[in-house]
């Protein structure tokens, strides 16, 4: 071959990428193959890291890893399955009964966009059409909800399905998943048996890290947001709760986004009222105030610290391609990637294997 | 192709080398005053791998990941062309990576086919996760390793250079 070819084959930049590639590529034939069971496994995940830090303090105290896993399972699953089979039917009862209410607000959208048409006009010297744009937005939202009330029943089957699933995955998971990670990494060839693992535990550590922060800053922000609306006699509480702490962990846009849906849900509401209105956005700022002073510094220790272009930009391309999900997905998966590739490169820069090769015998 | 050291690798019979591995770990310093059950358990989630003849289990320069535990075969540990040392089965070699993921100071190279078990750094942090008492038996035993081997570099240096 080329020699020219070898050493650019050759360069830690090429071989880092190769290998990125590569695992980006079985990371996308592992999600095609598990499409079916993804929201199983998904929630298993979560709960093998939520689960583990116990198990290990079992095993600690003497008891074998079987009987610690068995016995962590026996009372944090059923508290955690409880909680969610209590609020998954709330919120998709909330969803539907929003998207049945979206039909009933046309006449106040159109007399609110009727006053805003004057004030454009006065101001601004151009006018639209408040009746058509009021119906074009009471379309579009309410088949929004139809389509999440829908498919959120259909999740409901397959929860209901992964309630017998997801303790047994998790179950193997907490007691299998370092042998299934070691018998993966004995794959490696001997020359990157060393690399891998580094990168590996590199990697493992900083998203780990990453995602147990975001995952408790957004349970604290939907905790605190729940509470308040709660208190303050708004509706959908729990639905707004879990909305605002996931808009919430969107970089940039996520601080003004996050206080749309509370509002939006006071204004459409039978007796809107300003007081309502204060109120909800109160409850948001003090959730906001509470993630910036406490939660940020102290628990999200180590932020994606990625550019602010490429988030701005990614996360408008997510929400355009992928809607809600790819708005609040795209920056832990960029900075998954990141990471990953970071890591590749300062090990294939710091390994510059060579074999020799003797003869046998 | 049945041969070749990925298939070894993927396919040693579990408790052949965890066998083996225990037997040689019950007689090695590092391992001292631990329970028999305890060294048995941190042997089977280590990593056994297979090399064939000359080729490198790590490399002058490259940060390491953790210790070798030598099952079969020998080895040779090597910087800038000279022997350090000639190692045999039961011998252990590459501790500090233990410690610190500092650049290797020597190469290891293999002088025949040879099987190892590699003990990780990251096995070692899991295992004072778990098991923080016997973990901390190790990091004596390891700290006197060390302790030893920098004393006797000392008195190396001290010799070479009387003055």
């Amino acid at each position: 071959m080329n020699p020219s070819l070898l050493s650019l084959l050759a360069h830690p930049v090429s071989r880092a990428t190769g290998a990125f590639l590569a695992i980006l590529l079985l990371i996308l034939l592992f999600l095609i193959m598990t499409w079916p069971i993804l929201l199983t496994l998904a929630v298993s995940i979560m709960l093998y890291a939520a689960m583990s830090p116990t198990v290990n303090i079992l095993i600690r105290r003497n008891v074998t890893p079987s009987g610690s896993v068995a016995i962590t399972m026996a009372i944090i699953v059923p508290i955690l399955l409880g909680t969610g089979a209590f609020l998954f039917p709330l919120i998709t009862a909330q969803v539907h009964q929003f998207s049945l209410r979206t039909g009933s607000v046309d006449e106040r959208l159109i007399a609110l966009l009727s006053h805003l048409n004057v004030w454009v006009q006065a101001y601004f010297d151009f006018s639209f059409n408040p009746e058509q744009m009021a119906e074009s937005l009471i379309n579009s939202i309410s088949m929004r909800a139809r389509v999440v009330s829908i498919s959120m029943a259909s999740y409901f089957n397959d929860v209901a399905f992964s309630l017998l699933l997801i303790p047994l995955i998790t179950f193997f998971l907490l007691r299998d998943f370092k042998t299934l990670r070691n018998k993966a990494m004995q794959l490696l060839p001997n020359r990157y048996f060393e690399l891998g693992w580094l990168v590996y535990n590199s990697t493992a550590d900083q998203l780990q890290s990453y995602v147990r922060g975001i995952s408790i800053q957004a349970f604290i922000m939907g905790t605190i947001c729940t509470i308040g609306f709660w208190a303050f006699g708004i509706d959908y509480a729990p639905l707004l709760g879990m909305l605002t702490a996931l808009l919430n962990l969107i970089p940039f846009f996520g601080i003004s986004l996050a206080k749309i849906p509370p509002i939006l849900v006071v204004l459409l509401s039978d007796q809107p009222d300003l007081l309502s209105a204060g109120l909800a956005l109160g409850v948001v700022f003090a959730a906001q105030a509470v993630d910036s002073l406490f939660v940020l510094p102290h628990i999200v220790a180590k932020s994606a610290n990625l550019h602010p272009l490429t988030v701005m930009l990614s996360v408008a391309l997510a929400g355009y391609h992928f809607g809600f999900f790819g708005l609040i997905l795209v920056v832990p998966i960029l900075f998954s990637m990141k990471v990953m590739y970071t890591e590749l490169l300062t090990g294939m820069r710091h390994f510059s294997p060579k074999i020799v090769y003797h003869e046998k015998g | 192709m049945s041969d070749h050291p990925l298939w070894k690798t993927l396919f040693h019979g579990d408790s052949d080398w965890i066998r083996n591995g225990t037997d040689l770990c019950n007689g090695n310093p590092l391992f001292a005053d631990m329970p028999a059950k305890a060294i048995r358990w941190l042997v089977s989630r280590m990593h056994p791998r297979s090399y064939e003849k000359g080729e490198r289990i790590f490399e002058m320069g490259n940060p390491g990941a953790g210790a070798v535990l030598l099952l079969a075969g020998e080895i040779s540990i090597m910087a800038d062309q000279v022997e350090l040392a000639h190692l045999k089965r039961g011998d252990l070699f590459g501790e500090v990576a233990l410690v610190t993921g500092q650049p290797r100071t020597a190469e290891a190279v293999a002088l025949t086919d040879c099987d190892v078990l590699f003990f990780l750094r990251s096995d070692l942090k899991e295992w004072m996760e778990s098991r923080p008492k016997q973990a901390s038996r190790l990091l004596i035993n390891l700290s006197e390793m060390l302790a030893q081997r920098l004393l006797e570099a000392n008195r190396q240096l001290a010799a070479r250079d009387p003055a």
